[in-house]
């Protein structure tokens, strides 16, 4: 507990003296890297310098034990993305005060990137928590905490409010993204656990609907997964 | 429909190539056999482009003339257009030869993998380099 302490308080400390990141005018924003202009795509391939997350052995010996997971039974299943925010990039658009990633796989989903304060004071807690940005050289730093006590670090494996996140933006190449994310919870984890994705953009594809309420036939039924085959007529 | 079974060590696998986020799937496909394909043709019924999924119908005659519509999931509407499909990839009554990853429990039904039309074009969800629907995906 006392790194999360001190971790908060260096956030803390951080956020009283470092300034904010909005843009003044709209060509300040045209200065900025463009992340803009279609749907981001993740690569397949090894995820950069992942490597096995050191879990507390309370949660440990909880995923030793959990055995088999019927994957329908996770949030997904019934829309609720308990997986966080950290995989959803989408579509980014700027404001001068703003970067939002809006995502359009199984639901629709919005990620505001405050740039107009370090300061994350005091938000609800929501499933893709509270983030603030600001960018360092050509790359965007973004800081989430927040997070609804459900939403999980792994299957079955909530982080009960206590997630911090950092993640890193930058081109790597024309068109190709690179997001380092390194996640901390001292419920959950030992020590903060680092990955990469990489993402090329699809200038012909652009953020589209995504209510899963339309036909969603995957619904568990009494609580068990189950999927629904009736043909249509 | 039974609990897809996967070993402990499978899901230590699993969790460690999936933290710190679950993949991004509307649910999970370990419901569908993705140690196997199974090719059927028939006459396309109907294609749903709809959200969370998109599914097609295909209506497969059986020896004896029976007629039994099969339920083949795609994929979510993003991702079907990252693979090249679209509102009209499929119309009723398109000769189709199917391939698919079949339901475990043994239903008319299965996960999609590829399409072959009647004037040789193609749909097909395995390109290299994306992440793709993963039919052993958690």
């Amino acid at each position: 507990m006392k790194r999360w302490i001190l971790t908060g308080l260096l956030a803390l400390g951080a956020a009283a003296t470092l300034p904010a990141a909005a843009a003044t005018s709209w060509a300040d924003v045209g200065k900025w890297p463009d992340f803009q202009g279609g749907l981001w795509v993740q690569q397949r391939g090894p995820r950069g310098n992942a490597t096995a997350p050191a879990y507390v052995p309370a949660v440990a010996a909880k995923l030793a034990a959990l055995g088999p997971i019927a994957p329908e039974t996770l949030g997904n299943a019934n829309c609720e993305p308990l997986e966080g925010p950290f995989e959803r990039i989408g579509e980014i658009f700027y404001s001068k005060d703003s970067i939002f990633m809006i995502d359009d796989e199984d639901f629709q989903s919005v990620r505001h990137i405050h740039l107009d304060t370090r300061d994350h004071g005091s938000p609800d807690p929501s499933y893709f928590g509270h983030s603030v940005g600001h960018w360092e050289g050509d790359t965007l730093v973004v800081d989430t905490v927040a997070f609804l006590p459900g939403v999980t670090l792994a299957p079955k494996v909530p982080g009960q409010g206590a997630t911090h996140g950092v993640e890193r933006f930058r081109l790597i190449a024309p068109d190709t993204l690179e997001q380092t994310v390194t996640l901390d919870n001292p419920l959950v984890l030992t020590k903060p656990f680092t990955e990469v994705h990489r993402y090329k953009l699809r200038r012909d594809l652009h953020v589209q609907e995504a209510f899963c309420a339309q036909n969603n036939r995957d619904l568990p039924v009494d609580g068990q997964p189950h999927l629904d085959l009736t043909a249509p007529r | 429909m039974n609990a897809p079974m996967i070993t402990r060590n499978r899901l230590r696998a699993v969790a460690l190539l999936l933290f710190p986020a679950l993949a991004l799937a509307h649910h999970a496909a370990t419901m569908f056999d993705g140690t196997r394909t199974v090719t059927l043709s028939g006459t396309v019924k109907t294609f749903e482009w709809t959200n969370p999924h998109v599914w097609l119908w295909v209506n497969v005659i059986d020896d004896k003339g029976v007629v039994t519509p099969w339920g083949i999931e795609t994929a979510n509407l993003s991702m079907a257009r990252r693979l090249g499909m679209d509102r009209n990839s499929f119309k009723p009554g398109d000769r189709i030869t199917l391939t698919f990853n079949p339901l475990k429990d043994g239903r008319e039904g299965g996960r999609f993998r590829k399409a072959v039309f009647a004037d040789g074009h193609v749909i097909d969800f395995s390109p290299p380099g994306v992440v793709a629907p993963d039919p052993n995906a958690q």
